[in-house]
């Protein structure tokens, strides 16, 4: 066990070194420059060479990457060619309004799935199943800009409740947060919700039918415990292991999101950076989010072997 | 269980985040805070670097410039009163008592240092484009400055009116360093309290403005790209007042009771550069037939829903003394279109490229010119690219026809030396007309406003004819805001809150 | 409580039906597109790129069923054609993810070694981009057009196919009937194609036709950016985008548009659930 481990561990190197290297090459491919990109349509030639120097955008590219890569070790992300910050606290400002859009689609999610899917496995093949699973579906089919802006056209012009966009920390104003929370947290849970809740209702069903389940059952259990206390318990496996996957969409779905809403997180300062070639930024962002990603599929696999230890994740 | 779990991946992921939660937001609802909606983030709050529209929502409330514009575009005193002993010189007396927004004293020595550090090399401002003809700046007293230029140069007070008059603290700028486009320090009507970058920008009153405390005590700027996301904020009164107001909404607007739109006759002009350099466009025959055959009236209803007005030079109606009302072209003939093709020896199709960025009004202008196009026997395509590569594109020349839009400048110098001089930075067409190229300079050089406006009839007449550029619409500035707040709008678009109040 | 629990199904016949039923919807949604795009110059008499200016922003009418765009283009004209780019994204990057994908998982399982690892890392380097960034910078870097966009959906589902065609390799290749194989002399190339891939061939499949809904969204995703095909031409994700500037005055162009996307992803999802129950019926 402890071998695997650091054999994991030791695996995530690569990985992120590698990422490393396609996101510097890769955004430096966009064609457009970041020195053209700040200056804007009155720069003069000269003033783009300046910057370009003071940027040391010249200088061969393994040099470039060298020094970006070093300092990265050093705890120097670098700054933003648009505006000067410091891009690591930029980056790490940017994940709080993530991370808590993240976890409110979680918890949404959840909220919605695991009493859907545990409904629709107990009432297999009846209306009800059919229904939520069809719903289900229909929740992964819509296209989540979609579904955000007819949030927002809901919610914020017909019945103007909430506001249509944009961000208020919490601990500023924990109401205001909460409103302007609402819309963008169901855009992005309902995706998650439908796929959490297939696969809680085929985990469920599964479960049902074991043994043990009989064997509750013979015993004069009633439904409830035996569904709750038991069948669930073992249905978690899987959901877990889904989780760690919907983390995963979860990066690529709060980018979508976070844009309709003009939400600051993660995603949103991805994309602007990728449009202004602001580089340092759209290189810091991939490397933190990708460490984010392997780092907590690692720890997903962790609590699998935790939860259940007869499994073993060879 | 499920919670433990839930738990744990909560902890793992917030271990790295929590320290970024206690952002310096300012809510905004409370009485004497005014919220903002504009189009996208400043990408820096330096005037001497700034290049984009993108500041021109924020910046005049940061940053005040040596001398103001009134909204009917006449000169006045701002920070300093200016007087020209000769057409070369001059004067600028600032008033006294003066600081920035950290306590340096605003005196000549302090402007001094400002025009120095625009016009160094080093530093590689777009600014020192502006002050080119400036040759040197002299502290002749501790309140004056003396200006002299290399040539007579009468746009000159208008210039300074916008970026490159704008004056900054040199103290702020040699202590922050790096970090001064994040916190610029000016003598503006409002100073920088926090910038979260694509968030908000939070500004509160000055004191020491030289008009006095502005009535509005704080201003927050968001940055919401998408038009109607914009809107929607406005009429659910989480901003008060937007720039950019999509045009398509008027009529909505207009009906709303709780909203005041705010409408001018903008500077800027909507255009399209001909690649004079290579086929076809290098044939000024083959330019006009394309010009001939679009219809700006139909762009004008179709994608402006008729909030502006055709534009058939640079100059637009809103710098009075300058526009010429007679200026004309043929439009919106596709069987001329096709005879002028013909005469130039274009028999088949011309294939086209049009390049835009994905802004829905340019794609749709140029769908719009597509069809128009088609009919008098060119076969166009559409080229989308983002924003950042547009200006390599037009510098590189690597069009057909390509969108080159200009916010527009209080002087018609500013729309059209740059754009029509030999060798001038915004030259993207490539046209070189020695004609013209001296009819600017001496417009620039000519102190009477009627001699100046004759001159740039000329040009423009001459513009018309070999049509480098196509222009389309001059938009009309659209902003609108809630009933809590009155506010004074600028043809520039630029928005001066110390001219607005909450009511 | 106890009927609820009851663990012996349903009337067989019914499940059956029932379960049908919704692989027949699947099928039916999955045709209407496959028809509209196969039929769509037949089905309207309106061009799809062609702008009326008389007609800008009209509602459904009897001229117009689905109403007019910003330029006067017929909505539902629009929405056949744009059929056509959907399912030419969905079939050609799936197509090749999974193309690409397999041969590399099977490879690398077979294989084994350092050679696995090398195609297994690169994977996990795909992997763990976010794939909307990633999809994005490709079209950044090759230039926004249709081609590209297939590439970069391509790309970015390669290593999902990769990893099940390594997983199942594993396990096939241990078989009696692969090692009998190898000791009668049968090189890897045959192994690999004539009785590992059709054994692995189910599950990729299923992912396949999971995917394709992906594929879809994402394409109309790059095209609300701005980076997929190229205006006129016209797909559900830039006419979903231009809707949303007329959200007040034409509400039908987002309705329609999203409508037409939803209700094909909704297909291809039943299909590929339907082929799933059929491969695995466990999972029911």
């Amino acid at each position: 066990m402890q071998s695997f481990l650091l054999w994991r561990i030791f695996s995530l190197v690569p990985i992120l070194f590698g990422t490393s290297v396609v996101v510097f090459l890769l955004v430096r491919l966009i064609p457009g420059d970041p020195a053209t990109a700040l200056l804007g349509m009155e720069a003069t030639p000269e003033a783009i060479a300046a910057l370009r120097e003071r940027l040391a955008l010249d200088e061969p590219i393994v040099v470039q990457y060298l020094t970006w890569i070093g300092n990265i070790f050093t705890g120097d992300f670098g700054r933003s060619i648009q505006g000067g910050r410091d891009v690591l606290p930029l980056l790490l400002g940017a994940l709080g309004p993530t991370a808590l859009l993240s976890v409110a689609a979680l918890v949404v999610s959840l909220a919605i799935a695991i009493p859907a899917g545990v409904i629709a496995a107990t009432r297999r093949d009846t209306a009800a199943d059919y229904s939520v699973s069809f719903l289900a579906l229909c929740g992964l089919s819509m296209p989540s800009f979609w579904l955000g802006v007819l949030l927002i056209l809901t919610f914020s012009i017909y019945i103007p409740v909430l506001p249509a966009s944009g961000y208020v920390s919490p601990l500023q104003d924990p109401m205001a947060f909460l409103t302007h929370l609402v819309l963008p947290a169901i855009t992005l849970g309902t995706a998650l919700a439908a796929a959490v809740m297939r696969m809680t209702r085929s985990t469920m069903l599964e479960v049902l039918r074991a043994d043990f389940i009989r064997t509750a059952r013979s015993k004069g259990l009633s439904a409830r415990t035996v569904v709750w206390r038991h069948a669930f318990r073992n249905a978690q496996i899987p959901i877990v292991t889904l989780l760690g996957i919907q983390f995963g969409q979860l990066l690529g779905g709060v980018v979508i999101t976070e844009t309709v809403f003009s939400w600051p997180g993660i995603g949103k300062i991805t994309v602007d950076a990728i449009f202004a070639r602001d580089y340092p930024v759209v290189q810091g962002a991939v490397l933190i989010t990708a460490t984010l990603f392997v780092l907590i599929n690692l720890m997903t696999d962790i609590i699998y072997t935790l939860i259940d230890p007869r499994l073993s994740v060879a | 269980m499920l919670k433990r779990r839930t738990f744990l991946h909560t902890v793992a992921a917030s271990a790295l985040i929590l320290p970024s939660m206690n952002m310096g937001f300012a809510f905004a609802q409370d009485a004497g805070t005014l919220t903002v909606a504009v189009v996208s983030d400043p990408a820096t709050l330096d005037p001497a670097m700034m290049a984009s529209f993108f500041e021109i929502a924020v910046q005049y409330n940061i940053h005040e410039p040596l001398v103001h514009v009134t909204p009917e575009l006449v000169v006045e005193p701002g920070l300093a009163t200016a007087q020209s002993p000769d057409p070369q010189t001059y004067v600028f007396t600032l008033r006294e008592g003066l600081t920035f927004h950290d306590g340096t004293a605003l005196d000549a020595a302090a402007v001094k240092a400002n025009f120095d550090r625009m016009m160094d090399k080093a530093t590689g401002s777009p600014r020192a484009n502006d002050l080119g003809p400036v040759e040197s700046v002299e502290v002749t007293d501790p309140l004056t400055v003396t200006i002299k230029l290399k040539s007579v140069f009468a746009p000159f007070l208008q210039v300074l009116s916008n970026r490159a008059g704008m004056m900054v603290s040199p103290t702020a700028v040699a202590a922050l360093g790096e970090n001064f486009a994040t916190q610029a320090v000016g003598c503006g009507p409002y100073k920088v309290v926090s910038w979260t970058k694509n968030a908000e920008l939070v500004l509160e009153a000055f004191p020491g403005y030289w008009r006095g405390e502005p009535a509005i005590k704080k201003i927050v700027f968001r940055p919401i790209s998408d038009e109607t996301v914009r809107l929607t904020n406005l009429r659910s009164g989480t901003v008060q007042l937007i720039d950019g107001v999509p045009p398509q909404s008027l009529p909505q607007i207009e009906g709303d009771a709780n909203l005041t739109l705010a409408r001018a006759s903008g500077l800027g002009f909507n255009a399209f550069s001909f690649n004079t350099t290579k086929p076809p466009f290098n044939d000024a025959r083959v330019r006009k037939a394309f010009s001939m055959a679009v219809d700006p009236d139909v762009i004008l209803q179709a994608a402006y829903f008729g909030a502006g007005t055709p534009a058939f030079g640079p100059i637009p109606p809103s710098m009075g003394w300058a526009f010429d009302s007679t200026l004309t072209a043929p439009r919106g003939d596709a069987a001329g279109a096709k005879a002028l093709l013909a005469e130039a020896g274009q028999t088949a199709d011309v294939p086209v490229a049009i390049t835009v960025t994905n802004s829905p009004i340019f794609v749709r202008i140029a769908e719009i010119m597509q069809a128009q196009a088609a009919e008098a026997g060119f076969a166009v395509t559409i080229n989308q690219i983002d924003a950042t590569s547009l200006i390599t594109v037009l510098r590189e020349k690597s069009f057909e026809l390509c969108m080159s839009p200009w916010s527009g400048r209080s002087d018609p110098d500013g729309n059209m030396f740059n754009y029509f001089t030999i060798g001038g930075p915004n030259s993207f067409s490539g046209w070189e007309n020695a004609g013209v190229d001296d009819l600017l300079r001496q417009a620039r050089a000519e102190t009477d406003q009627a001699k100046r406006a004759a001159l740039y009839a000329q040009a423009q007449a001459v513009i018309s004819e070999e049509a480098p550029m196509l222009f389309l619409v001059f938009p009309a500035v659209l902003q609108a805001s809630t009933k809590a707040v009155e506010w004074l709008q600028y043809p520039d678009g630029a928005l001066r809150l110390q001219f607005a109040k909450l009511v | 409580m106890n009927a609820s629990l009851a663990l012996r199904s349903r009337a067989p016949r019914l499940a059956a039906m029932l379960a049908n039923r919704r692989a027949a919807l699947g099928l039916f949604l999955v045709g209407l597109a496959v028809f509209a795009a196969l039929f769509a110059p037949l089905l309207s008499p309106y061009l799809p790129d062609k702008p009326d200016f008389v007609a800008i922003l009209k509602g459904p009418s009897l001229a117009h069923p689905l109403g007019t765009d910003d330029l006067g283009r017929d909505v539902f004209t629009r929405i056949l054609y744009g059929a056509r780019v959907s399912l030419l994204v969905g079939t050609f990057s799936v197509a090749s993810a999974l193309v690409l994908g397999a041969a590399l998982g099977s490879i690398a399982g077979y294989v084994g070694g350092w050679l696995d690892s090398i195609i297994m890392r690169l994977m996990d380097v795909i992997f763990a981009f976010p794939s909307v960034l990633l999809a994005l910078a490709i079209t950044a870097v090759l230039g926004p057009s249709l081609t590209n966009a297939i590439l970069a959906i391509a790309v970015v589902n390669l290593p999902v196919f990769a990893r099940i065609a390594r997983a199942q390799t594993l396990v096939v290749r241990n078989l009696d009937y692969v090692e009998a194989k190898r000791a009668l002399g049968f090189g890897p190339v045959n192994i690999l194609t004539r009785t590992i891939l059709p054994n692995i061939a189910a599950p990729l499949i299923v992912q396949g036709s999971l995917l394709f809904a992906s594929a879809i969204i994402t394409e109309s995703y790059l095209s609300f950016l701005g980076l997929g095909a190229q205006p006129p031409t016209a797909t559900w994700g830039n006419m979903l985008r231009n809707s949303i500037a007329f959200l007040d005055l034409a509400p039908w162009l987002a309705w329609f548009s999203g409508m037409a996307i939803f209700v094909t992803v909704l297909g291809f999802n039943l299909v590929g659930d339907a082929l799933r129950d059929l491969f695995d019926p466990r999972e029911t």
